[in-house]
């Protein structure tokens, strides 16, 4: 078969060729744009924050018609890295979640955007007036830019267990200062069963240098001294007030016999399960762990389980509440960077913030949030102890410190403390120039 | 010979040249020019040279991780080497009993790393696990062994060994049967005892499986990262903290890549040595 290509042929191809780049633009202009999120959420599972997540796509793509979201689920503990490999590669999502831990690494790259001029300039004056804790904002600012804005808020607190307490004779007002926990754990550690050995400890501790958490020691600099770093990211931990700290947490192993050995070999959640179990009546845990203690809860009554405020070392002065969880940044070299950033700002406006207080089961950030009717049912009790503790005593690490391993450096220093291998202030310098190292 | 002969060879090598080089050269490239620079949060901030390796070379730490790297190794090499060869003699024999106790002893290998480590764990674990059940009847309640320097490190050797002996049991087992029965035979009828024939015929035709056992043996241990990143997190103190693990914490916990791969690449460099033994010593020996 012979084909022939005449005039009228040629002139239709051209006219095809020419108009095929108009087309081509305008269709790409009516297809959506997709904004790819990673988070550890997946919106099609169900859970609280799940659910939360997901009412946030649905009413977001309602308003932004022209506008998709695409979550592609992580596991969390990689994400800050994968962030910033991604934005290495030129292949970052739109918009990334990062901890609290990880936020160094994002700051101190040139990963993230700046969302002031596309958020935070956006938002009405009681905005900032309205937040729990302003100075988480200025901890994500650097150089005049904020570079990542906090979804969800966790914190450390003390949690007890109340039938011990009764058993002993303790109350809340004896667990204000760290001396006073010390008198009670002495009190609540007992051995039931006459083998000489205490079945239930005064204070649980995890002090491993892998699966660690935020401990006494690191609490006590905190309180004492403000924070663990100084101008420039400079550390400070190889202080009297840490020595103070570090001494303490050793001693309850040491001196006093209210946590056993064992602690400097257990990871946090070694800890956790062993509380659950009943063998601490006290210990510093997250807050986020609380629903899972009273699940998990084996010979006792989880209705006995208590969230109090960190001890300070004096009874005027609370311990600091310091605030980490999760935060959203979104990729500098995003194509998608407005429509990124519009998401960014309804996944953490007042609307969003009462999703995920319910049913995400997360602290408010918001005095707007806290002072909703539901925050005062019973079953929102721990949310609500632990918002009022973010707005009397709540502080945060400086994002462009890499803290990431500062809590393990301490776990180290006060594992060789308990062994004798160094002395506190051995140990703390070591801890200190660990810190540094990784500045 | 034809030009397109000659080329044959190189052809038919193409493909795994290929490979070698992106998926091991390349990245040992990358790696050396990781060392020589400060690389921060997985970014290159500058050109340090050799600062990486002197750093890494005089920081007590590392040298720690490498001291207790060499005690790891000798003594789950010994132990591991010497409990495998015992279940191979006792085991060479065919027949239901032997079979079904092979089975038992390759269990542990045949679990994944992770999953037996963990396992050991809650064993050891002084609070929740079987060691205080045992310990506790014979007045040794507060034992803790995870949480002493030299228990811990007792610990990780035990666990090299409960779960490597059968690596050597498979490797020497195949060695014994190689040798003819007709040896053993010819010796009992010549009144030789059971030790003079082990010393006499077993051990000498076992050489080369000896070698590649023990050779095979260290260079895992030297390299394994697993048994203490779980069973002891490299503590307490850091008494157990290999330079793997150290290597590890430097390049993914710490995010010093340039420290990491330094010390990454004098790992590769002892590995080569290792390497280099298990040569000559197969040339000793006669096979090359």
């Amino acid at each position: 078969m012979t084909i022939v290509i005449d005039r009228r042929a040629v002139l239709a191809g051209a006219a095809t060729a020419l108009a095929m780049p108009a087309v081509l633009r305008e269709a790409r202009a009516q297809s959506p744009v997709t904004v790819t999120m990673w988070t550890f959420l997946d919106p099609t599972k169900d859970g609280g924050r799940e659910r939360a997540l997901k009412q946030m796509i649905e009413s977001f793509e309602a308003a932004n018609p022209g506008v998709r979201i695409r979550v592609e689920p992580q596991v969390w503990t990689t994400l800050g890295e994968k962030f910033v490999l991604g934005h290495n590669s030129r292949n970052a999502p739109d918009i990334g979640w990062v901890n609290a831990e990880n936020l160094g690494l994002i700051l101190n790259t040139e990963a993230a955007a700046d969302l002031k001029p596309l958020v935070v300039d956006q938002w009405p004056a009681e905005r900032r007036r309205d937040m729990l804790v302003p100075s988480l904002l200025e901890s994500m600012t650097v150089g005049g830019k904020v570079l990542a804005m906090p979804i969800m808020a966790a914190t450390w607190a003390l949690m007890v267990r109340r039938d011990l307490m009764a058993q002993a004779g303790v109350t809340m007002d004896d667990l204000k200062t760290w001396g006073g926990v010390v008198v009670a754990a002495k009190k609540m550690t007992r051995d039931t069963n006459g083998d000489g050995q205490p079945d239930v400890w005064g204070f649980g501790l995890g002090l491993a240098t892998e699966r660690f958490s935020m401990t006494p020691a690191v609490l006590g600099t905190v309180g004492a001294q403000g924070g663990l770093f100084g101008d420039g990211c400079k550390a400070r931990i190889a202080t009297a007030d840490a020595a103070k700290a570090l001494q303490w947490q050793a001693d309850l192993i040491t001196t006093h016999r209210v946590t056993p050995r064992e602690a400097v070999a257990m990871t946090s959640d070694d800890a956790i399960d062993q509380f659950a179990a009943g063998r601490y009546a006290m210990q510093i845990v997250a807050n986020s762990r609380f629903e899972q203690i009273q699940r998990t809860a084996a010979g006792w009554n989880k209705d006995d389980l208590a969230i109090t405020a960190v001890p300070g070392w004096s009874a005027d002065k609370p311990g600091p509440t310091v605030i980490a969880g999760w935060y959203a940044v979104a990729w500098r070299n995003s194509p998608r960077l407005r429509e990124a950033a519009r998401f960014i700002e309804h996944m953490t406006n007042p609307a969003a913030m009462a999703l995920w207080s319910n049913p995400g089961t997360q602290v408010p950030m918001m005095r707007s949030i806290l002072a909703r009717p539901e925050m005062a049912e019973p079953r929102n009790a721990p949310l609500r102890t632990v918002a009022e503790l973010f707005g009397v005593s709540g502080t945060s690490m400086p994002g462009q410190c890499n803290w990431a391993r500062t809590f393990a450096d301490f776990n180290l220093a006060t594992q060789q403390v308990v062994l004798g291998q160094r002395t506190v202030a051995d140990a703390l310098k070591q801890a200190e120039a660990a810190t540094q190292d990784r500045q | 010979m034809r030009r397109a002969e000659l080329w044959m060879p190189w052809r038919l090598l193409a493909p795994a040249i290929v490979l070698e080089a992106t998926l091991v050269l390349g990245p040992l490239l990358i790696g050396i020019w990781y060392s020589l620079h400060n690389v921060r949060f997985f970014q290159i901030r500058a050109y340090v040279g050799w600062a990486n390796y002197q750093r890494i070379l005089t920081s007590p730490d590392v040298l720690n991780s490498l001291w207790v790297t060499f005690v790891f190794s000798l003594g789950a090499l010994v132990l591991t080497f010497v409990v495998g060869f015992a279940l191979a003699l006792w085991l060479e024999r065919d027949g239901r009993g032997a079979t079904a106790m092979r089975a038992v002893v390759l269990v542990p290998y045949m679990i994944a790393m992770l999953v037996g480590s963990m396992l050991l764990k809650w064993v050891f674990a002084q609070e929740s696990g079987l060691s205080g059940m045992v310990l506790g009847p014979l007045g040794m309640g507060d034992v803790s062994i995870l949480a002493d320097p030299g228990t811990a490190m007792a610990a990780l050797v035990f666990n090299a060994m409960w779960r490597d002996s059968a690596f050597a049991m498979i490797m020497l087992l195949a060695g014994l049967k190689s040798i003819p029965p007709g040896l053993h035979l010819a010796a009992r009828v010549d009144g030789a005892s059971a030790w003079m024939r082990f010393r006499r015929i077993t051990l000498p035709l076992l050489r080369v499986p000896i070698v590649i056992t023990l050779v095979r043996l260290l260079i895992h241990f030297v390299n394994i990262l697993t048994f203490p990143l779980i069973l002891t997190g490299g503590g307490p103190g850091n008494a157990t903290e290999t330079v793997v693990l150290k290597m590890f914490r430097l390049g993914f916990q710490d995010h010093v890549l340039g420290q990491a791969n330094a010390l990454a690449l004098v790992v590769f460099a002892a590995n080569l040595a290792l390497v280099g033994v298990l040569l000559l010593l197969f040339r000793r020996t006669g096979r090359l």
